[in-house]
């Protein structure tokens, strides 16, 4: 029995703050030692420790020079992140030092944690669950605050508790079906049909909306893109530049300055706007504009949002050419140099080329209105406004803070439900058989259970640690 | 040591029957002990054979050469496909049949088998040695030494018959209760414990006004259980009648459930959920003012008639009292008042799947005893343990179904590894791959198996590959003969109610119209088999071939569990990350693969995680030890497996 040293038994340490020099560094120590091994390099601490209580002291290593000056934090037995007894050591932020308490560590019996092991024993001892485990990865890589509570949410199991209520509404509802395929010859009105349909129909709506939460998480998470389309000159590169708050394209009077695209972001209300910089939109001869204008169609189809730049100092407006690239996406016409316009009947001019742009986009199958916004990117003016738009375009207010999910596991999981709960309710207007209604829910249920990580499949589980990195 | 016999079999009900015969058919000296020869495959309750998930049973066990389905099909007076307005893998076949012939036909199966010895005693013990057993202690205190031995006692171990306040020990009326056989099974550490059953009262026919009830025919088509039997019925066939329990019955069972033995707590074996009593119904269905009942005579010679549904543990004057208020029996007189069983089962978590117990080599359990209930569950697992005994007589590996070839294979992975808490049936929901575990493909399913195994006579054999080759070469004809968009051949499809082709489409495309059937094909040229045994089966492929393949993906994918092997000394609680209860589970119930563990209720999937990168060990290991540098830590040794 001398081999049975179980990698789970043993003490783990790794640094969990990121590399490098800093304020504050800390290690976390995880596993039933973890309290004797810190001790071992800690002289001040207790034989006893309270769970949630800090020690202040100084550090030493085997021959009893001095490391550095810390505080330990001690977590008790089930109080944990990861489930297990643990410490957290806080030094100084020096590589020099973690490297040296680390050294100590794991002289003193720890070993260093590997990818994700602090998540996955946290997993293991079910402190956890797998959208969870997802979510601490989330948190981790949260580039925006709005990407961070969003996970928190998620951490805290707000989306488990959702796909909890789910699970039970189709447990509910297999569970009838079944009963009347098994006891169709006892006698007993097991479920009315108009009950099942609806609760199924209900299940499809949590889902559907879920789903549609994912395409707003993504953007909480990812970023909003905003692709800047319009025609040469119309000032994209200005606007770009006005919207970052620094000269990052390149701005002249001529036409087609902006050969390829630029991009760069910057944060409004939390969330990371991505901006793209295209090149203007014309017949050309030029083999490097022609490709620079296939890049911006590029742009324009996979970005969340475009703004279409109009120079409204201009007398001659071309838009067929760009009308195309708006084709099923939103759009907000940004006319532009507005101060270039006499004060006089800039009002009168404005409302006439509006109609004009309306009849021109009416062409391209833009389902959503049109929104206008009047500014200039030169003198900075309603970009704000133009800012807040964005926002709102992105969708924001309709995000329920507890009804997210975060990753595209779950996205493709949940898509996938969908449409097997679809199936299933046009099998029970059809009133097919109800064995094979039951095996659409069934399927339905097992994708649910398996994004909750209810049900063991090992390459999933190998997907989501993978992707921790040491220390997390 | 001397045996006397290669195989004992203890008690002569639907599981012993199965495997005293299968035991015998596999050139075993077999020896049947019961203690009444009188009762030979009696049917102590129901007198029907099949059902929902039942009837599947009944066909497996005929494909691998069994007695059941072929004694249902001689001795059948009422023929029945229940849910036949429901898909055709959740159809059941059963059928009604005379009790007495029943019995008579079992009886006489088994005088005519070779190898195969009846005795009418009762086995007060078994002997054993070295934690092994060797053979059976009689009440006159003879021994009889056997290689291996199944007990298939049914409700007979420390048997007691309840009707009101009254209890008599007894495994149903008329036979004795074997007393000492459980209490000897505990001191070798099986754990034992109570359940319950009952059955109705049995009734004359000519004390029923027949004239206030519903008469319900049997089905005009017969497909009898096994493809040995003739497609003609042997009997007459009769009626079952359809009657209603009224308002005052609820009545006067209401104000009398203090004197029931379940609710005033003389019985403390839990009954089974699934085919409660009339006290159980109407207590849990409170809202309901009626239950139905079937009047079905219990054969063609006697003027019983069984009260099917309304089982009950009532005293005799309250079931006198109750009995009257039915729809049609007013003036009923009773000849046996119903009364409810409690008995000793054995706890089927510590049986392997073999049907061999742990806690004793060489000694099988099969049947009732392990906690089922009903004659097909039975009949299975006897038939189980008849083929394991003799195998591991013979030196032969187990025998042992999968949940995805055959409904046997879920009912005993389900027994051995979830065990049970109420007595055991069979549904079809418990099947997790019901669309190819059908009554119509068993035998494309099992053939392969019962040819290995060899219960089945070569003359069943080969008639059952005749059928499969005949099966076979219809789906080739099907897939590679088409139907080309010719106007005559348009004009018939529209006929059909079809829409016309688009272009040329095999037959097996056209028939998976939802609209079109296999009858039809003839119509437009196809000349197929015509004999419904070789169509129906390849139909039904046809018409589920869509969901059949996203089950077999489905089975696919879970086989990757199921083919992980978990060594049988594997000390779960050296794995970190399972809980107290999942290491006392998992030590307890010893799973054979990482699939069967999954199944463990209370086993999480972390807890199976865990128990994957434990046994894959090494290479695991490795994959997670990687340090800061990306480099492999060698020196981490883990999750070897000693066993």
């Amino acid at each position: 029995m001398a081999q049975n040293r179980d990698k789970d038994q043993d003490t783990i340490c790794a640094e969990i703050t990121p590399p490098g020099v800093g304020g504050v560094s800390t290690i976390r120590v995880s596993g039933p030692n973890c309290w004797n091994i810190v001790r071992k390099a800690a002289d001040f601490l207790p034989d006893q420790p309270s769970s949630h209580q800090a020690y202040y002291g100084y550090l030493s290593d085997q021959s009893g020079v001095t490391i550095d000056e810390v505080i330990v934090l001690y977590f008790a037995e089930g109080r944990s992140f990861t489930g297990e007894s643990t410490v957290e050591i806080s030094s100084h932020g020096n590589p020099l030092i973690v490297q040296s308490i680390l050294d100590q560590l794991i002289i003193f019996g720890a070993r260093l944690a590997t990818r994700g092991e602090f998540t996955y024993r946290a997993f293991m001892n079910g402190r956890i669950d797998l959208t969870q485990a997802e979510a601490v990865l989330s948190v981790i890589q949260a580039n925006s605050a709005r990407a961070k509570n969003q996970a928190l949410d998620v951490l805290r199991g707000s989306l488990s508790s959702r796909l909890l209520g789910i699970e039970d509404q189709l447990t509910w509802s297999l569970a009838h079906i079944e009963a009347g395929i098994d006891f169709s010859t006892e006698g007993l009105e097991v479920v009315d049909p108009m009950l099942l349909k609806s609760k199924v129909l209900d299940v499809l709506t949590q889902l559907n909306g879920l789903i549609e939460s994912y395409q707003a998480s993504r953007i909480v998470r990812d970023g909003l893109k905003v692709a800047l389309i319009g025609e040469p000159n119309a000032g994209k590169s200005s606007l770009f530049n006005a919207l970052l708050g620094q000269d990052r394209a390149i701005v002249s009077d001529i036409a087609g300055t902006t050969r390829d695209f630029v991009e760069s972001s910057f944060f409004f209300g939390g969330i990371r706007m991505s901006v793209f910089d295209t090149a203007g939109i014309r017949e050309s001869q030029d083999t490097i504009e022609k490709m620079g204008i296939d890049r911006s169609r590029q742009i324009a189809n996979r970005s969340d949002v475009n703004i279409l730049v109009v120079d409204v100092s201009s007398d001659i407006l071309k838009l067929q050419n760009v009308a195309d690239l708006l084709k099923g996406s939103k759009t907000i016409v940004f006319l532009n140099k507005v101060d270039l316009l006499d004060p006089t009947n800039s009002a009168n001019k404005l409302e006439l080329l509006k109609d004009r742009i309306v009849e021109e986009l009416k062409t391209v199958s833009t389902s959503d209105e049109i929104i206008f916004l009047v500014g200039s990117a030169k003198s900075e003016l309603n970009l704000d406004i133009l800012k807040m738009t964005l926002l709102k375009t992105a969708k924001l207010n309709s995000i329920r803070s507890d009804s997210i999910i975060d990753t595209h596991r779950q996205f493709e999981n949940l898509s996938r439900a969908i449409e097997y709960i679809k199936q299933a309710l046009a099998m029970l207007n059809d009133d097919a058989g109800p064995e094979l209604v039951a095996i659409e829910l069934k399927d339905a249920l097992i994708l649910i259970q398996e994004t909750m990580g209810k049900r063991f499949d090992d390459q999933i589980m190998d997907r989501v640690f993978k992707e921790f990195c040491i220390g997390k | 040591m001397k045996f006397h016999y290669d195989v004992v079999v203890i008690g002569a009900g639907h599981a012993g029957i199965e495997a005293c015969l299968a035991s015998a058919r596999l050139n075993q000296r077999t020896l049947l002990v019961t203690t009444n020869v009188d009762r030979i495959g009696y049917m102590s309750c129901n007198p029907s054979i099949g059902g929902l998930a039942k009837g599947h049973m009944v066909r497996e066990i005929d494909v691998l050469g069994g007695e059941m389905g072929i004694a249902a099909d001689e001795t059948c007076i009422q023929f029945k496909r229940l849910n036949a307005n429901k898909g055709p893998a959740v159809r059941g076949t059963r059928v009604q049949s005379d009790k007495h012939k029943y019995s008579q036909y079992m009886k006489s199966v088994i005088a005519s088998t070779q190898n195969l010895e009846v005795l009418q005693s009762e086995v007060k013990a078994l002997k054993t040695q070295n934690d092994k057993c060797i053979g059976v202690v009689l009440e006159d205190g003879s021994e009889i030494l056997s290689k291996t031995t199944i007990i298939t006692t049914g409700t007979f171990m420390n048997g007691v018959m309840h009707m009101g306040n009254s209890q008599v020990s007894g495994g149903r009326v008329g036979d004795k209760a074997s007393v000492g056989l459980s209490d000897q099974l505990k001191s070798f550490g099986f754990s034992v414990h109570r359940l319950k059953t009952g059955t109705p009262a049995r009734l004359y026919r000519d004390s029923i006004d027949w004239s206030l009830t519903e008469p319900q025919e049997g089905d005009p088509e017969f497909f009898p259980f096994s493809l040995r039997s003739a497609s003609k019925l042997k009997l007459p066939q009769v009626k079952c009648y359809l009657s209603r329990t009224t308002p005052e019955t609820h009545q006067i069972i209401r104000e009398n459930l203090h004197l029931s033995p379940m609710y005033c707590g003389i019985i403390e074996g839990v009954g089974p959920r699934y085919c409660p009593s009339i006290e159980d119904k109407i207590v849990r269905f409170a809202a309901k003012d009626s239950h139905q009942t079937f009047l079905e005579p219990e054969g063609l010679d006697t003027d019983l008639i069984y009260l099917q549904g309304i089982s009950t543990s009532l005293p005799v004057d309250v079931q006198d009292k109750f009995l009257r208020t039915i729809i049609g029996l007013k003036d009923v007189k009773v000849a046996r008042y119903g009364y409810a069983v409690e008995y000793d089962f054995v706890e089927p978590t510590q049986i392997w799947h073999r049907l061999e117990s742990r806690p004793l080599e060489n000694l099988f359990l099969a049947g009732q005893v392990n906690g089922t209930s009903g004659y097909e569950e039975a009949a299975a697992q006897g038939f189980i343990a008849g083929v394991n005994a003799a195998r591991k007589n013979l030196q032969l590996p187990e025998f042992v179904l999968n949940r995805d070839e055959a409904y046997i294979g879920v009912l005993i992975d389900d027994l051995v590894t979830k065990g049970t808490k109420e007595p055991y049936r069979m549904f079809t929901s418990r099947a997790e791959h019901r669309l190819v575990l059908r009554e119509d493909n068993t035998l494309d399913r099992l053939l392969s198996r019962a040819e290995d195994l060899g219960v089945a006579g070569s003359e069943y054999l080969n008639r059952l590959n005749e059928y499969s080759s005949r099966r076979q070469s219809l789906v080739n004809r099907l897939a590679t003969e088409k139907l080309y968009p010719k106007a005559d051949i348009q004009t018939k499809i529209v006929e059909l109610g079809s829409a016309p082709l688009l272009k040329s489409v095999t037959f097996h495309e056209f028939l998976r119209r939802s609209e079109i059937k296999f009858s039809d094909l003839e119509k437009l040229g196809f000349d197929g088999d015509k004999d419904p045994v070789v169509f129906e089966a390849v139909e039904i492929d046809v018409k589920y071939s869509g969901y059949i393949k996203r089950q077999k993906e489905l089975i696919q994918q879970s086989s990757r569990l199921e083919s992980l092997v978990l060594p049988d000394k594997l000390d779960y609680s050296l794995i970190k990350g399972l809980s107290v209860e999942e290491v006392e589970k998992l030590s307890r119930i010893k799973p054979r693969t990482l699939g069967q563990a999954q199944r463990i209720s209370g086993v999480n999937p972390s807890a199976i995680q865990a128990i994957m990168i434990y046994i894959k060990g090494n290479r695991k290991v490795r994959e997670m030890a990687i340090d800061y540098n990306g480099e492999i830590r060698g020196s981490i040794n883990i999750g070897s497996v000693e066993t």
